[in-house]
């Protein structure tokens, strides 16, 4: 009996040992570590007391809440990447085509973001309703050409402008957030627009290709004309070549006989007389002699 | 955590064991002795937690860091500023300091197509967009990116790699949007490539990603219908048959030229000859001249009668001669052929 007392004696010992010492030990450590949280460099500590917020942790590292009366959420505080539902816009030139933006943002101010949009999904559907009225405005002011060709850089210029309209609405709106970018990802146009662009593109090309093709032969008939013309002129020239050799060899050659006949005239005179019989008098000639001619002295023998 | 969760599960086998092993020995664990039961139960609880919180301090304060990896280590959430080098690591135990690790391998990002494994899916309407003079084309483009700010690449944006992946998609546009067709198709893709890895290493620097842009590859530029290529084809087509216009027409350009030279040389070559034999004539007869001159200053009078005698008989001898008076008449008929025979017999 005795031993069964002091049996029961000791677990009462050991039960106060843990109520009284081990108990409150663990407890205390339980609230101490529920109570502490980290914070990460790309987080804000919202700190909350009965639903009121009181405080905004910006600072990473180990934080610690009063028990039981503040609670702790977080909100994430780098650039927030939120994919813009693609939309139909009508273009200046009533052209309808379909845009596609992803946004960058982030919050700025975790209590006006609370306050007035409470969730990141909240914040996400203001961005997107406010995003698109006024890439529809702004968009609505350029030309398809000008939307899809940024060269000339009015659509660059048309995002930041957008841009800035929505800063400038979520800033008057106090809704504690950002944009730190938009760009546009994709354009595309409504399936039966694609299908006349095809068949644009193939009767640009069939005009492209027949053009070549006159090219073509208005170059061939061109070079043929040429080389027919050089040839001609070459001819030309080629003839006045050769006569003007020709006439080299008969002014040398005069200067050759001149040369030589000049030595004595008169025996030039009867030389080149006699020569012009020899060619010029045949079988059918008829001469006429007068009666005291002196060719008639050889013939007679005086 | 899987430490922690390890060291638990290490610490209660430990306990488990050390009960068996004591019950094998007969040494029972409940012991009659309820005092001496509880502090024992106690004594293997605090051994066992002991054992479990020693196990999660190794565990845990220990970490290899591979040479094609990048550690950052945190304090209660705060990075380091250094990023930790490759080898065994010892740090404060979790949940104090904690280690994150990303790879320092080149990463490829592919826009129209994914690689999976052999298979090529192909996603054309990631792919499709409208060049700047209103053409519709299908382009395929890998970026090669690696982490260089592991910091940043953590903690500066919510995913790094889909911003990276529709920052592409938008750099892609932009400078398809600003090339044309033609451009796109051939001799322009060398600066198309330039400028979308400009555009895009330009966002990703004003986003602050912490990747670098190692390479960016056009793969692929193709025409969204079959008729839409063969149209493009034909064009091809028409040109080629343009230089072979040219071609052909240049041939008959060469031809002529070539035979027209030949002639030249021909017509050339006879007027000179031409003019060699004028020349020569001119000589011979000279040399005639000079010969029967050289003769005549001799004794000019008997040449100048032999000369005429000669001229007359071989000219005369076929001629008929009629011999006139001073009026005109004819005085007498003379066959002169005869006589010429007469006195060369």
């Amino acid at each position: 009996m005795k031993e069964k007392t002091s049996v029961f004696q000791n677990i009462g010992k050991t039960f106060k040992k843990i109520v009284f010492i081990y108990l409150p030990i663990i407890l205390i450590a339980g609230i101490i570590l529920a109570n502490t949280f980290i914070i990460k460099p790309n987080e804000y500590g919202v700190i909350k007391e009965f639903g009121r917020i009181v405080k905004v942790i910006e600072e990473e590292g180990l934080k610690i809440k009063i028990p039981f009366i503040q609670s702790v959420s977080k909100l994430p505080k780098h650039i927030l990447f939120y994919d813009v539902p693609a939309t139909e816009i009508n273009t200046f030139d009533k052209k309808r085509i379909l845009v596609d933006y992803y946004t960058l943002w982030k919050i700025t101010d975790p209590i006006a973001m609370l306050e007035t949009l409470k969730t990141i999904e909240a914040a996400e559907a203001r961005l997107s309703d406010i995003m698109y009225s006024s890439v529809r405005n702004e968009l609505g002011k350029l030309e398809y050409g000008e939307i899809i060709n940024p060269a000339d850089n009015k659509r660059g210029s048309v995002d930041l402008v957008v841009q800035d309209n929505i800063n400038n609405i979520l800033r008057n709106n106090l809704n504690g957030i950002e944009i730190v970018d938009i760009q546009m990802k994709r354009i595309d146009l409504p399936e039966s627009n694609e299908q006349s662009v095809y068949k644009r593109m193939i009767s640009e090309r069939a005009s492209k290709a027949q053009e070549y093709l006159s090219q073509g032969d208005a170059e061939k008939t061109k070079i043929m004309a040429n080389a027919d013309r050089e040839v001609a002129e070459l001819i030309a020239r080629t003839s006045s070549r050769a006569q003007e050799i020709i006439a080299e060899g008969e002014k040398e050659a005069a200067k050759i006989y001149n040369d030589s006949y000049s030595q004595d005239p008169d025996f030039f005179k009867l030389y080149t007389t006699l020569n012009s019989y020899r060619t010029s008098i045949d079988n059918e000639t008829l001469i006429m002699i007068p009666i005291d001619s002196p060719y008639l002295k050889y013939l007679s023998g005086e | 955590m899987k430490y922690a969760i390890l060291a638990i599960l290490i610490g209660s086998y430990l306990v488990i064991d050390f009960i068996k092993k004591r019950r094998a020995r007969g040494e029972d664990v409940i012991d009659i002795n309820p005092k001496k039961r509880l502090s024992f139960n106690m004594k293997f609880i605090w051994l066992g937690l002991a054992v479990a919180v020693g196990a999660l301090i190794v565990f845990t304060s220990f970490y290899t860091v591979d040479q094609t990896e990048f550690a950052v280590l945190t304090t209660f959430g705060k990075p380091s500023d250094s990023i930790v080098e490759s080898g065994l690591k010892f740090k404060l135990p979790y949940p104090i300091q904690k280690v994150q690790k990303l790879s320092k391998e080149t990463f490829s990002l592919t826009l129209g197509y994914r690689e999976k494994g052999d298979q090529l899916q192909i996603m054309e309407a990631e792919s499709k967009m409208i060049t700047g003079d209103e053409n519709i084309v299908l382009a395929d483009l890998e970026v090669q990116w690696k982490i260089v700010d592991p910091i940043s690449f953590i903690y500066n944006t919510s995913d790094p790699e889909t911003i990276l992946y529709n920052a592409t998609s938008s750099s892609l546009r932009t400078v398809i949007g600003s090339s044309t067709v033609d451009d796109a198709l051939t001799d322009g893709r060398t600066k198309i490539i330039n400028d979308i890895r400009e555009n895009l290493v330009e966002l990703a620097s004003h986003y602050n990603l912490g990747i670098s842009i190692i390479n960016v590859n056009l793969q692929d530029v193709d025409l969204p219908t079959k008729e839409v290529d063969a149209a493009f084809k034909s064009v091809t087509d028409a040109r080629e048959e343009r230089i072979t216009k040219i071609n052909e027409a240049n041939k008959y350009r060469n031809e002529k030229i070539n035979q027209m030279e030949g002639e030249q040389a021909a017509i050339l070559s006879k007027a000179e000859g031409e003019k060699i034999s004028i020349v020569e004539k001119a000589k011979g007869d000279v040399a005639k001249f000079n010969a029967t001159y050289s003769e005549y200053k001799n004794n000019p009078n008997i040449t100048r009668q032999r000369l005429t005698i000669q001229t007359i008989e071989s000219t005369f001898s076929g001629a008929k001669l009629i011999i006139v008076d001073d009026s005109g008449n004819t005085v007498r008929y003379l066959p002169i052929e005869n006589v010429l025979q007469k006195g060369v017999e």
